[in-house]
């Protein structure tokens, strides 16, 4: 197919060089926009995932870089591949691995559900409004990105501490006579993912409910169907695909969460982001974290995977 | 039907019977948005097994009082009842109506099996029953072979008879159909037109149909309501609203007329003598009422009761004028001319081509001296 690029009169008087640059790109051009995503994923993200999967199947040592070599090169003339599934049945045999990642896996699958339960009825209520105020409300769910991340967990550290504004609350109001334990609890850190999270599973909602056609509430209401029949009948299987993306867009980022846990949950809280920070950056030991991290890579792909059906699904429909 | 009616001949035309019990009530009927008043203090009566039609232009409130009756939106006053029992608060849920939507408002994500046993489903009726009942309606509206298809898989007319099956299959009282044949082209309207009355016919449920469309509301109903503004200007059968319209809007709004304006000169019997504003001509009327010397009336006329010819009409031919041809629109079945008279006005004639059209000469052509003229009995007189 020919191309419509106007290049093509510079290739009939430029030669040399510049005759042959503007030849090719006008001859690749598709390839070469298909390329760029491609190269792109290949030096940031395939190339450190390698790197990361081969320290991970390498020996911790006591040295720069702490880990041992993967080729070897001794007397002989092809050198000896060092490889060693050690690092992960490691983490399989340690059962603090194995609780710690279940222990992530509970806390993000109960803070996905917390976000749904919170974020599913604001979306709803955000498109049932009409004009300006929609887009205020939508305006509102986005604001507290403006604001550091960072800065919104330690300022929940000022809340949820004893000294903190809430317990202060609490006891002027005489519900409580002695303070009591929000900060460095799992409740802290549940505080912290759902709020943080909450517009992930918001956005995703509203943009799927957006396409809603009320007059379908109406044919459900007209045929026999009570309020919450319509909900479970149209409604909910309508906005499926919302909540699914809102759902992922939550569970696999708070599987991994490292902050949140760390600052809000202390040492009291297992999390399997602290423990990969822990053994990189405490014991040093970066064959483990790199297993740890590649494990949680698989642990997460399932999720990924059911997305990604998930999406083509809707594409195709 | 009912052996009280065996008697009578009210049985296709109830609302002349005093007898009869109508079947939907509508007393002082009132929607306000705001300051808005869509709906306007109307009564209505209608009748068990009527086809009965709201039309009106956009905005008129016919929508509103559709979705009033299947209980979507609530009066602001006014009470309606149906078969006997008030139902001016009872939820759209537990109304013994189906609504057929505009847009179908078919369930993008269920086949056309589920769609139509949904309502059903919700009653709670018998798997079996359920299979049973959604078999017949789709042999009903001829689907039965994409009952596995999904509404996106579907021509519009499929769509179409998917909410027709789904709008009929609790066996309402009422159906409510909300512009129908919109969503149709042209052919398949004309074609879905009869095959709604015909259905209509076969189940004897009360059809209540909103549209703006005025042939289709004439090919329809037992009855129309036109409707403007919130309240009903007439409400009566195809052929009494087309042919004694009750006022100049009617006239106008239905079909076309052509209206002359003037005063009452003289009556004498049920022949009525108008003089036109516009100069001498005066022009007689049947108007079986008492009218006052001076009353100022128009006088309406269809186009197709106006004769048109090139001879000069026999001597005591009423209501004769003379023109000439402006415009011409052939039609194929009959010819559209614009004949401007005496006077100025130009009047809007219909004139059957009873002759073939040979090498593009037609009967009537530009800028041809005519004579129009009328019955007196061909037209109506209208004093609002």
């Amino acid at each position: 197919m020919e191309s419509p690029v106007p290049v093509a009169s510079v290739t009939t008087d430029a030669t040399g060089f510049r005759g042959w640059v503007s030849a090719f790109l006008q001859r690749h051009w598709r390839s070469i926009i298909v390329f760029i995503p491609f190269a792109w994923l290949a030096v940031f993200f395939l190339t450190p995932f390698f790197i990361v999967v081969k320290i991970s199947l390498a020996e911790s040592l006591i040295a720069s870089p702490p880990f041992s070599k993967l080729l070897e090169w001794g007397d002989s003339i092809l050198p000896s591949l060092n490889i060693s599934a050690d690092n992960y049945a490691y983490l399989w045999e340690d059962s603090l691995y194995v609780k710690t990642y279940l222990n992530s896996l509970k806390i993000a699958s109960v803070s996905t559900l917390l976000c749904l339960l919170i974020g599913y009825p604001m979306a709803y209520g955000i498109i049932r409004t009409q004009g300006t105020a929609r887009y205020v409300l939508l305006l509102l769910v986005m604001l507290p990105f403006w604001t550091s991340f960072l800065l919104r967990v330690y300022a929940w550290m000022g809340l949820l501490a004893d000294q903190g504004t809430i317990n202060d609350l609490l006891l002027w109001i005489g519900l409580i006579d002695k303070p009591i334990r929000l900060l460095y609890s799992e409740l802290a850190v549940y505080i912290g993912i759902v709020y943080t999270y909450l517009p992930f599973m918001i956005l995703p909602l509203y943009a799927n409910m957006e396409k809603l056609d009320f007059s379908l509430n109406e044919a459900a209401a007209d045929l026999g169907a009570r309020p919450a029949s319509v909900f479970t009948t149209v409604t909910l299987p309508m906005t499926w695909p919302g909540i699914v993306a809102g759902s992922l867009l939550v569970f696999i980022p708070a599987t991994g969460e490292f902050v949140i846990p760390d600052l809000l949950g202390g040492g009291n809280v297992l999390m399997i982001g602290r423990v990969l920070s822990s053994e990189f950056n405490a014991n040093h030991d970066w064959p483990v974290a790199s297993a740890v991290a590649v494990a949680l890579l698989f642990v997460l792909l399932i999720p990924m995977m059911l997305y990604h059906r998930v999406q083509s699904r809707e594409a195709n429909s | 039907m009912s052996a009280e009616n065996q008697l009578t001949d009210f049985t296709d035309r109830p609302w002349l019977d005093p007898d009869a019990r109508p079947f939907i009530t509508l007393q002082g009927i009132s929607k306000s948005f705001g300051s808005f008043k869509a709906v306007d203090n109307i009564d209505l009566d209608i009748y068990r097994g009527e086809l009965f039609v709201l039309l009106g232009g956009s905005g008129c409130g016919k929508t509103t009082l559709l979705r009033m009756l299947a209980g979507f939106e609530t009066p602001t006053a006014g009470t309606l009842s149906i078969d006997g029992a008030d139902m001016s608060s009872t939820a759209p849920y537990e109304r013994p109506v189906n609504m057929m939507f505009q847009s179908y408002a078919l369930f993008p994500h269920m086949t056309v099996e589920k769609n139509v046993a949904y309502g059903l489903k919700r009653d709670g009726v018998k798997k079996a029953e359920i299979k049973q009942r959604v078999d017949e309606m789709l042999q009903m509206v001829e689907l039965q072979d994409f009952r596995k298809r999904k509404p996106d898989q579907l021509s519009g007319g499929q769509r179409q008879r998917v909410a027709l099956a789904r709008a009929l299959i609790k066996r309402p009282k009422v159906l409510l159909l909300d512009e129908p044949l919109g969503a149709l082209d042209k052919r398949l309207r004309e074609q879905t037109q009869f095959e709604l009355m015909n259905l209509q016919d076969k189940l004897g449920t009360t059809f209540i149909v909103v549209t703006h469309d005025q042939e289709e509301a004439m090919t329809l109903a037992t009855r129309i309501a036109v409707m403007d503004q919130g309240v009903f200007r007439q409400v009566g059968t195809p052929a009494e609203i087309y042919e004694t319209p009750a006022t100049r809007f009617i006239a106008g709004f239905i079909g076309s007329a052509n209206m002359f304006d003037g005063s009452v000169e003289q009556q004498r019997g049920n022949l009525v003598s108008v003089r036109l504003n516009t100069g001498d001509l005066v022009i007689s009327v049947e108007h079986d009422e008492p009218i006052a010397n001076g009353t100022a009336v128009t006088v309406a006329v269809r186009p197709e009761k106006i004769r048109v010819s090139k001879q000069q009409p026999e001597p005591g031919t009423d209501n004769v004028m003379r023109g000439s041809v402006k415009e011409m629109a052939y039609l194929g079945r009959n010819s559209t001319l614009r004949v401007a008279i005496e006077g100025g006005q130009v009047l809007e004639v219909n004139s059957q081509n009873r002759y073939r059209a040979r090498d593009g000469q037609h009967e009537f052509d530009w800028d041809d001296q005519v004579t129009v003229s009328f019955p007196p009995a061909s037209a109506v007189l209208l004093t609002a």
